[in-house]
């Protein structure tokens, strides 16, 4: 689990007067019946794309942060896609617009250098300009040994792409001039979005909700996460250069008016979720030390260096430390003292600061 | 039991759902120290579970556990091959497991990966336990196994983990626990035992303890034990020599666990009826078990009774 850190509005619907054309006044042009409610007349159907776009603004600018997606709407022609756009820094709504491809856009990824890429329902993935068309550039699934696209990273100065090939629980690392496949890496299950860090590296969400780390230059994991804040397996991510934050958006499972989404913003760094039971590691006898274990783990497991208070309620006991910093693997080994035989309880505790 | 049993039984249980975990074990657990353990359940996926039963899913199938294990930059697992092997779980969030590694048998398609028993790899072979042998391979594999080693004792050795030196533990479902010299190609020292069947046991040599998972009916369960002996038996003390007056004497005791077991390091209390003096009035035991005082005898010996007990200080 991560420390949540950002929490956008929600993708606000279009009002009746917000939407074009006078369709809603032909019978005929009814698609969607369902969608009827005060401010209603459309739903988010499927997130397709986040990313952010604050890099190159002026300090004064909290810069944007980007989702793109499909609504399905009442009337005719049934569905529109569109580009919403949020303050990077407070949240709030700002502009939407139209988003770029139209009826064939699949999915959008940015690449390493803030470049957009377009994945098309055709199979290939066109690079777009800075005017959301078509920059010419497009590459093909077959190039790099797959059939369809689906998760992808394009890193054009490090000339690589990561991406999610045909087979579930692999990501390839490929050569983009070339296609020449470089490292095969497993992961637990189904990749869903990768999205770039910095330098080499980026952060790979599966199925599962686990996000890892990658170095793709060397192949490397650096860690994983388990992020828990996310439900299903229909989620994006993005990385906020500006602000240090993993972004992410996930479309409900049942989408209908009632069920408005926004972008969520987490801090990479990992929150201790559960406290091992002290386990005691010499055999207990009174008038003795003994060395116990203290472990702090995140929600994959993992575990997480901070600090615990340990205290110890009763007679019988002693817990000379009242904070002891945990190692690496989240791991402390305080000693108890044993003043005489009996039961007491030793408890620990810890702060998790977290604003959300 | 011999082993001193320090906590547990602790419920396995999905902390992200609080349910119990599933009984069906889909391989062959593996125990990493600072980790935890690798825990295979059919139909659910691979858990990591702390010591206290805490499980965490890290993989959707139990077959992403056998994938998780092929280093990166090797062949794709869509791709047959005859074993999927690795000295490093590099691929894997950041799990250096080195240490103890797994194999698993010839894939098809990209489904149906069969996990076999622990394997560990050593420098300049692959070695395994199997019904009271240890079987060695060699690194290409270009061979089956040959014994190496055998024991008549561990007959259900099952488990492998590391130990100190040029040593790794062997852990034997029907609760028994050897070291084997991989150098030497024998087993060393004292065979011990939690005296309880078990579905693994494996050695934390960071923190100097055993783990140990069973069958706990509704569920899995794990146990940690010590690696001393609990006193189970304390022999009655006796003196080295008859006792005479005005003589000084050393009086021994040995304590035992349940299978004879020596119990080292246990603190004893002695105390003493009738004339004469004892001292001192604790001691500890040594390696073998014995703990030891010196009793004192007055010079004016009547027909008065002397009685000298010792107990384990708990």
């Amino acid at each position: 689990m991560l420390c949540q850190t950002y929490a956008s509005e929600v993708i606000p619907h279009r009002s009746m007067t917000e939407m074009a054309g006078t369709s809603h006044l032909i019978p005929s042009a009814l698609y969607n019946a369902d969608l009827l409610g005060e401010d209603g007349f459309e739903c988010v159907d499927r997130i397709d794309g986040l990313y952010a776009a604050n890099d190159g603004g002026a300090l004064t600018d909290s810069g944007v942060v980007i989702a793109t997606g499909w609504t399905r709407q009442r009337w005719w022609p049934s569905w529109a896609r569109f580009r919403w756009e949020f303050d990077a820094e407070t949240g709030d709504f700002l502009r939407r617009d139209t988003a770029p491809g139209g009826y064939y856009a699949l999915d959008i990824y940015q690449g390493s250098g803030g470049e957009l890429w377009l994945k098309l329902v055709t199979g290939p993935l066109q690079l777009l300009g800075p005017d959301d068309q078509p920059s010419g550039v497009t590459l093909l699934p077959a190039t790099f040994g797959a059939i369809s696209f689906r998760a992808v990273l394009i890193d054009r100065l490090a000339n690589r792409i990561v991406m999610s090939p045909d087979v579930d629980r692999i990501l390839e690392v490929r050569a983009l001039d070339t296609g020449a496949l470089l490292h095969t890496l497993q992961v637990p299950s189904r990749p869903r979005d990768i999205c770039y860090e910095e330098g080499t590296r980026c952060y790979v969400l599966t199925d599962s909700r686990d996000l890892f780390v990658l170095d793709y230059l060397t192949g490397r994991w650096f860690g994983a996460v388990k992020l828990t804040a996310l439900s299903g397996d229909t989620a994006r991510i993005a990385w906020d250069r500006r602000y240090r934050r993993l972004l992410a958006i996930e479309q409900v499972t049942t989408p209908n008016y009632l069920n408005q989404v926004g972008i969520t913003g987490f801090a990479m760094r990992p929150v201790i979720t559960h406290l091992c039971a002290p386990i005691p590691l010499k055999r207990l006898r009174a008038g003795t030390s003994v060395p116990v274990l203290i472990k702090a783990v995140g929600d994959l497991g993992e575990g997480i260096a901070d600090g615990v208070s340990v205290a110890a309620t009763g007679p019988n006991l002693v817990a000379p430390q009242n904070f002891v910093a945990l190692d690496g693997a989240g791991e402390s080994v305080p000693q108890i003292q044993l003043l005489s035989a009996g039961d007491d309880v030793l408890s620990l505790s810890v702060s998790v600061p977290c604003t959300f | 039991m011999a082993l001193e049993h320090l906590a547990g039984p602790f419920s396995i249980t999905n902390r992200l759902t609080e349910a119990l975990v599933g009984k069906t074990i889909a391989g062959a657990p593996v125990w990493i120290d600072g980790r935890g353990l690798l825990l295979p359940i059919s139909s659910e996926g691979v858990y990591l579970v702390q010591m206290d039963g805490a499980a965490y899913p890290v993989a959707t199938e139990s077959n992403d556990y056998g994938l998780a294990l092929v280093g990166s930059g090797s062949a794709p697992s869509t791709r047959p091959r005859g074993y999927g092997l690795s000295d490093a779980l590099g691929a894997y969030g950041e799990w250096d497991i080195d240490a103890v590694t797994l194999f698993k048998t010839t894939r098809v398609g990209d489904s149906y990966v069969t996990l076999g028993r622990n394997y560990a790899r050593l420098h300049d072979r692959y070695v395994y336990p199997l019904a009271g042998r240890i079987y060695a391979r060699p690194l290409d594999l270009s061979a089956s196994g040959t014994i190496e080693a055998s024991v008549d004792t561990l007959t259900h050795g099952v488990s492998l983990s590391w130990a100190a030196g040029n040593e790794f533990v062997v852990g034997s479902s029907d609760g028994p626990v050897a070291r084997y010299d991989w150098l030497k190609k024998t087993f060393v020292g004292a065979l011990r035992t939690i005296g309880m069947t078990c579905l693994g046991l494996w050695w934390s040599a960071k923190h100097g303890v055993y783990v140990s998972l069973h069958d706990a009916g509704e569920t899995l369960a794990l146990r940690v034990w010590a690696d001393t002996v609990q006193p189970a038996v304390v022999g009655t003390p006796s003196p080295d020599a008859p006792l005479t007056v005005g003589h000084r004497t050393r009086i021994r005791a040995t304590v035992l666990g349940a299978h004879a077991d020596p119990c080292a390091g246990e603190v004893v209390a002695w105390s003493l009826t009738g004339p004469g003096t004892l001292a001192p009035r604790a001691s500890r035991t040594n390696d073998a078990g014995v703990a030891e005082t010196w009793y004192d005898a007055p010079l004016n010996a009547g027909d008065e009774e002397i009685q000298i007990t010792v107990e384990v200080v708990i």
